[in-house]
This record gives structure tokens, sequence and C-alpha cells, in this order.
């Protein structure tokens, strides 16, 4: 009879659209009064013009035309000629009581706002009031959406308000019935068990006392029965999933465990109604199913979303099984899933250690005020010692001409389980952009870059630090292209250093410099410029032990830390000193000038310079003047807090070199709260 | 030894996370909160001008104009702690971007550098240094 038209778009793959089909593709509704909201004057069981009472009532078909949306033609609701329906309606309309879409070219939009029809003639049916109808649609292509949709949809194209008492919609090769929104209607086409009706029957049979079973659908002998294809099912209807959660939240609203196991579920699209219908979900497992990638899990994660879910189990699946096998370990799994779960107490029925850091902030309302926008003038330099400005000066020396001259030695100035990492910052201010910065060629910094706002995920972040001196300069350092720096141009180059405290075992030094160099490349050369780039290098340096590599090159520092970033070249002058009268500024000083003046104190200790005392300090009870002066010398020189000095002072009875000796001697084992924090 | 630096770098780098997005969000539009940031011993050097502790550092942000900063990149190192080493310790954490105070015209790119301690009691991080600088 009719040529399936429809079939275009199903093409062999459920589209869920509506299709028109042979012996089904039956839409019907029945349509009760006009102009009356849900549950006026005609609703109830009103006249029913039976027409088509359901199913296999193959001359009650309507042609096809498509609805859908995306660029698709409009064909119209109204029948081609080879497909009048035969049934009349009572009253009114035109030849075949349809409804006259017109045929547009123009994509359809089922939800445009009145008034944006795509109707362009008058309409050609004249629908009264008081009158029921039974109207067929048969669409292909993508479907209309949720029976509000649809009846918002017919509602606009018969230009007035239709009050749908019930609706069947069938598409080929299963049934689909959803209720229509106005439930106060009651008479339902009689005909034997409906869809949701056994929709109903199946989540009955699977709900126990707040746990809600929904595992190998396809199984189910109910849903076959009835010719319900599950979620994940092959061809099944991608309202289905929907369907059930919206009925079993019905049923069953204070679930709080749902079992989705063993659905063969790759996306989550079909369930995603889950976090509309159970928003307080707790537990879910979605144990042997198909998931693959953490995108899969994006539809039901993210803000809003299940926020109460306490428990996951993806055991069993392709996204946990592969980042095992990868990594020959969970942890990343566990930490990018954790991470889009963050209510997670329990994943894989493994707990999850909560690794929520708060700040304890309150909310506090705005204040702003205008202010000088610099309350204190920019300062060179920052040494809080002269014995550490000696120091950082000759280890900046030393490093930087080998990181110029000779990587391969600096395996010997990095720990053995010491970090590097760096990271090319590419944005450009206006005033760059206006250099002609642009052209600049980046790729040998960017593969490596651990810029932690682009670099996410953990194994990437783990890959990109360099731990240890060997992994540092052969896979970090030897990678990066060749450099020339100008330390001796006092103006070009910031140092802030400081000795760190107590924080870490040994009194480190903490160093901060800002410079540029040169990239020394010769493919760059036909640029006839030399590259000039900016950089931020962060380093934490420790006194070289005896017997290590370092010091048997006399080196005095093994570097600890070490951290780049380099930018797009932005000249020196934002850390050029400020005229401030008041203050005696320390002038700058190259870092070849070689020792400061006070250098005679560093040689006084091996090792780093000890933490300046506090000169208001005062002096423990039960100790003499000379006492207290040592005491503060031995800080000076070995970084101990004043008390720990004490202490120390008086195990060996007030001899400073023994004094010195021992807490040289016993460095390692001394705790860490008996180190100085950091005093400028 | 594998897994140690995984979870090292990964309570680190995420405490990174979650430290730049507060820090920021509360020197921008929270001000008067930002000492809570800060301890007593902290150390806190801004463009030259050491501070030492909350006080007298908040005492000079107070003066400060208002601020509205953009992050660029950050990165951090875990740092090994005196006592147990495979317990979550400190990190120093780099940030570079760009800063526009509410009475300057121009925008000044900027580089922050800190050292982050886990306050032991509630394992939340605080500054135990800040190095900014305008770059």
């Amino acid at each position: 009879m009719q040529r399936d038209r429809t079939s275009r778009g199903g093409s062999g793959r459920q589209n869920g659209g509506i299709t028109g089909n042979e012996s089904e593709g039956l839409y019907t509704s029945n349509y009760a009064g006009s102009n009356s909201n849900t549950g006026g004057s005609g609703g109830g069981g009103g006249r029913v013009h039976r027409g088509a009472s359901g199913r296999g009532r193959s001359d009650r078909r309507l042609g096809g035309g498509n609805i859908g949306g995306g660029g698709r033609r409009v064909g119209g609701l109204r029948g081609t000629s080879a497909n009048l329906p035969h049934t009349r309606p009572t009253t009114g309309g035109d030849l075949d009581g349809d409804l006259d879409m017109g045929e547009k070219k123009k994509s359809f939009n089922p939800y445009q706002r009145p008034g944006r029809s795509s109707r362009t003639g008058p309409a050609t049916h004249s629908i009264s009031t008081d009158d029921d109808f039974i109207i067929f649609v048969s669409t292909t292509g993508n479907n209309i959406g949720t029976d509000s949709g649809l009846d918002s949809f017919l509602t606009r194209k018969a230009d007035m308000k239709l009050n749908i008492t019930n609706l069947i919609i069938k598409s080929t090769g299963e049934q689909r019935i959803m209720e229509s929104s106005n439930r106060s209607a009651a008479p339902r086409l009689a005909s034997s068990a409906s869809t949701i009706d056994s929709i109903r029957t199946f989540i009955r049979s699977r709900h126990n006392d707040g746990f809600l079973n929904l595992e190998n659908m396809s199984a189910d002998p109910t849903l076959r029965s009835a010719s319900i294809i599950p979620p994940g099912g092959k061809a099944s209807s991608s309202q289905i999933g929907a369907v059930i959660m919206k009925a079993a939240s019905e049923l069953f609203p204070n679930v709080k465990t749902i079992s989705l196991a063993s659905n063969r579920l790759r996306s989550m699209q079909p369930i995603s109604a889950i976090t509309q219908f159970f928003p307080k979900l707790q537990n879910l497992s979605l144990q042997d199913n198909n998931i693959t990638y953490l995108k899969d899990l994006e539809y039901i994660s993210g803000p809003k979303k299940l926020t109460d879910l306490r428990e996951l189990i993806l055991l069993g699946n392709p996204l946990r099984d592969r980042a095992i096998e990868k990594s020959k370990d969970d942890f990343s799994y566990r930490s990018d899933v954790t991470k889009l779960f963050p209510s997670l107490t329990m994943l894989d029925q493994t707990p999850v250690v909560a690794t929520k850091i708060s700040f304890g902030l309150d909310d506090i309302a705005v204040v702003e005020k205008d202010k000088a926008a610099l309350p204190v003038p920019i300062k060179g330099n920052f040494y809080d010692s002269p014995g550490t400005q000696a120091m950082v000066q000759e280890f900046l020396s030393s490093f930087f001409n080998l990181y110029d001259n000779n990587r391969t030695a600096l395996e010997a100035m990095y720990d053995s389980s010491a970090t590097f990492s760096y990271v090319a910052e590419l944005s450009l201010s206006n005033f760059q952009r206006l250099k002609g910065l642009k052209g600049d060629r980046w790729d040998n910094y960017v593969k490596g870059s651990r810029s932690l706002s682009r670099v996410k995920e953990l194994d990437e972040r783990t890959k990109r630090i360099h731990v240890g001196n060997t992994a540092i300069v052969n896979q970090g350092i030897l990678t990066l292209p060749q450099t020339k720096h100008h330390l001796d141009d006092a103006s070009k180059v910031c140092v802030d250093a400081w000795q760190t405290g107590g924080l870490l075992p040994a009194i480190c030094i903490y160093i901060m410099v800002h410079g540029e160099f040169e990239e020394v490349n010769s493919s760059q050369h036909a640029s006839r410029r030399p590259i000039v780039k900016s950089f931020d290098r962060s380093f934490i340096i420790a006194p070289a032990p005896p017997n290590s590599q370092a010091s048997l090159h006399g080196w005095k520092c093994i570097i600890i830390s070490d951290q780049l970033i380099v930018r797009h070249y932005n000249g020196s002058k934002a850390w050029e000193p400020e005229s401030d009268p008041s203050a005696p500024t320390p002038v700058a000083v190259g870092l070849s000038a070689g020792i400061a003046p006070n250098g005679a104190a560093a040689a006084a200790a091996p090792g780093v310079q000890g933490v300046q005392p506090d000169p208001l300090q005062t002096p423990m009870a039960g100790i003499t003047p000379d006492q207290h002066a040592m005491a503060q010398e031995l800080q000076r020189q070995t970084g101990l807090n004043y008390p720990y000095a004490v202490q120390c002072l008086s195990a060996v009875a007030w001899d400073f070199a023994a004094g010195v000796a021992l807490v040289n001697q016993e460095r390692a084992n001394i705790p860490a709260d008996a180190w100085q924090p950091p005093r400028f | 030894m594998a897994v140690a630096l995984k979870a090292h770098v990964e309570h680190s780098s995420h405490g990174a996370d979650q430290f730049v997005e507060l820090y920021y969000k509360v020197i921008d539009t929270q001000r008067p909160v930002l000492n809570r940031f800060y301890r007593e011993n902290s150390a806190i050097l801004w463009n030259g001008n050491p501070y030492q502790g909350a006080t007298p550092f908040s005492e000079f942000y107070n003066k400060l104009s208002a601020s509205e900063h953009t992050v660029n990149a950050y990165d951090c190192h875990p740092l090994p702690t005196s006592t147990d080493p495979s317990s979550p310790g400190s990190m120093i954490l780099n940030v570079v971007g760009s800063v526009k105070y509410s009475n300057e015209p121009t925008t000044r790119q900027f580089s922050q550098s800190f050292i982050l301690s886990p306050d032991p009691k509630d394992g939340s991080f605080f500054v135990w240094s800040d190095c900014f600088r305008f770059v």
C-alpha cells in the first residue's frame, strides 16, 4: 500500500521516530474539546470517535510526512494522495480531516514559538469545539520528545488548545505507550495490557525495599512478552529509559539504590533520566556494562546530578579494566572517577579516601575600597641575609653556566629524589602581540609543558614531572632547546631568596629567579633576530651532603626542586626598583659579581648559612647573657630555633664548636619543630 | 614507588587546583578573608617588600586596591616532609597570570610562588611562604 517513505528515517535503525508503517504506525489521540485547559470541558469520557482503536488496522494510516528537526523538509501531516485514510471526521475539516501543515522547505522545529509557525497557508480545516477527534500522525526522523512536547506540538499545529487524554504511540517493531500529561482524563482505549502497564509490572517485580534491581533487563520475561526493548538493547527507543525511570519514580519514589548491571550500556544517555527522577540516589551499580570512556559517564555526572551518590560500582566495564591494564594499578582510574562524582565514599566496593581539602572559609560580603594601587614601592632583589645572598649568587652562576654549556654535568647538581617540571605559558598581552612575538616557535616546550590549568589527567600530570637527577637531565632538561642566559646584566635579572626555615628536613634556600634567555638553535637563524624568551624559575636547594657527587664537584648545594615557567619575552621593567627615599634599597648586584662583602660569614660554617635569630628574643631563664649570645650565634649558623639552640649548647656544656658539630652530625635526627621558621 | 609518586602528585596537584581557584577568588572578591590562608609565621614577599606573618601582611593588602586576577598557568611539586615521606606533605606552587588593579589603567603580568603546607588540624593548605612579583 503505502510506500513506506518513512523507512528513510529509520534505515534499519530504530531512531525513536514515530513511523508510519504497514501494519502499525498508528498514532492516535483522542481529541476532546478545545480551548479548554486540561481537565476542562471535554475531558473525561466524552464521545470518542473510534475510527481506529488499536493496532493493526492498516486502513487507517496516514501517509508519512517527516516531522523532525534539523533541516528536513517538513512534510505536512496531510496525507499524500495515495494515502488518504478513509475515515471522515464528524464535522468540518478538510477532506481527510487532518491538519494541514503545509509543505515546507525550512527545517522544522517542534519547539518553535507560536507565531513562528512554519505553516504558510491558512488552515484548511476548521475544527469546531466539543468534538472528539482522532488524529493520526506519522513521522520519521527525530522524535518529538516527551508526550508533553507532543501536546504542545499538536496544539500549535492545531492552532488551538488540545486536551489530549490518551496517547498511543506505535512505531516499527515496537509499541510505545506514553501517558498523556492530562491524567485526569480517564478513558483508556480498551485494549489488553498496555505497554505502560507492562513497565509498571516489570518495575514492581524488580523492587524490594528501597532497592530497584534493573539488571539484565533484556532477559526480563515481563518486558519480553510486551516486546519492550530496554535501554542499552539493540533497537531500543531513546525514550524507554526515561519512561522506565519516570514510572519507577512514581511507584517507588524513595528508592535509594538502583542496579543497572548487565545491560550492555555504553553511554549513560539512555538512562540519563535517572538524574531527574532519582536525584537523591545514593547507590548505583553499573557493573558489567560496556562503559568504555570517562565521557560515557558524563550524562549522569556533573553539577546538580546525583549529588548524594555514595556508592558506585563500575566493575566489569572496559573503562576500568583497560585503565588498570594500562597503568598496572587502579589509581588513576579511581582518581578520575571520584573527580566526576565528588560525593562518592565507595567505588567498586572499596572506600574512597577523602581528599577534599577545605580552607574553612565563610562567605563574607565583598568590601571594595579604592586605594592607591601600590601601597609600597617595588623593590629589587631580596635576600634574607648576606650569607644567603652569597650562596645563591654562587649557585645561580654555576647552574646557568652548566645549563647553557654542559647540561649533562647538571646531573650531579640534582638530588636523587629531586623534582623538575616546566610550563610553556603562551598567552600574549596586547603589547606583546604588537611586538610581533606571535610567531615564535614553542614546539619543544609545549609537548612536555605541565600547566596544571590545562593538563588535568593524573597520568599526564605524573608523566610530566621528572623525578631524580638522571630522569631530570635526560628526560627533561636535555629535551629543551639550547639557551644562553646573560646574568651579568643586573637589570635583566630579579632574584628573591630566603631560607625555608624548618619546613624541610634540612635548612634549604628557596630561590625565585625572573629573567630572560636567548634561544640558540640553528633552525631559528632564519628569523635573523635572536629569539628571546622570559622565564620564572623557582629552586629549592639544600646543603650538599658530604661525599655526594655535588660536593665532589665542589658545589655547596644540591637541587631539591626546580620549576621553570617560560613565557613570551616581556622585558624587565616590571621589577625595576621604584625610587623610595625612605628605604635603603639593597643595590642590585649582578650574579657574576661574586661574593658580597659579608662573604666571610659564609665561610664560618659548612653548608648553608643559618637563619637570623630574633633580636627581640628574651633570654631563657637561667642562662647568662654570654650563653644567650652564644645560643643566638648557634642559631645563625645552624638554623635551630632558640629553645633548641639552648638545649643543644647545654648538652655540650656551652662549647660552641662542639655545639655546631653536634648539630651537623645529628641533623637528620633533629625534629621538624626544632627549626626556625623563615625570618626576613 | 611509582604509586607513591602518583599519590603525591595527585594530592599536591589536586590541592593546587583547589588552592588556585579559591585563593584568587578570595583575593579578588573577599579580600578581608585572605588572612585565613596565612599563619603567624608565614613569610611573604611582595615585589621585594617582606612581611612576616598574616597580621603585617593584612595591613598591607588592605591598602592594596581592588584586584582582578587572571591565572594563565600554574604548576606544583610535592615536597618531602620532615617526618613521614609517604604521607602527603607540603608543596611548592608557581602561578603566572595577569592582574588589574581597579585604579590603574593597565593590566600587569605577575608571577607568584607559594610554598604550601598542610594544617595538621584539617588538612587544608596554608601558606608557608609567598613570593609575588610583577614580571
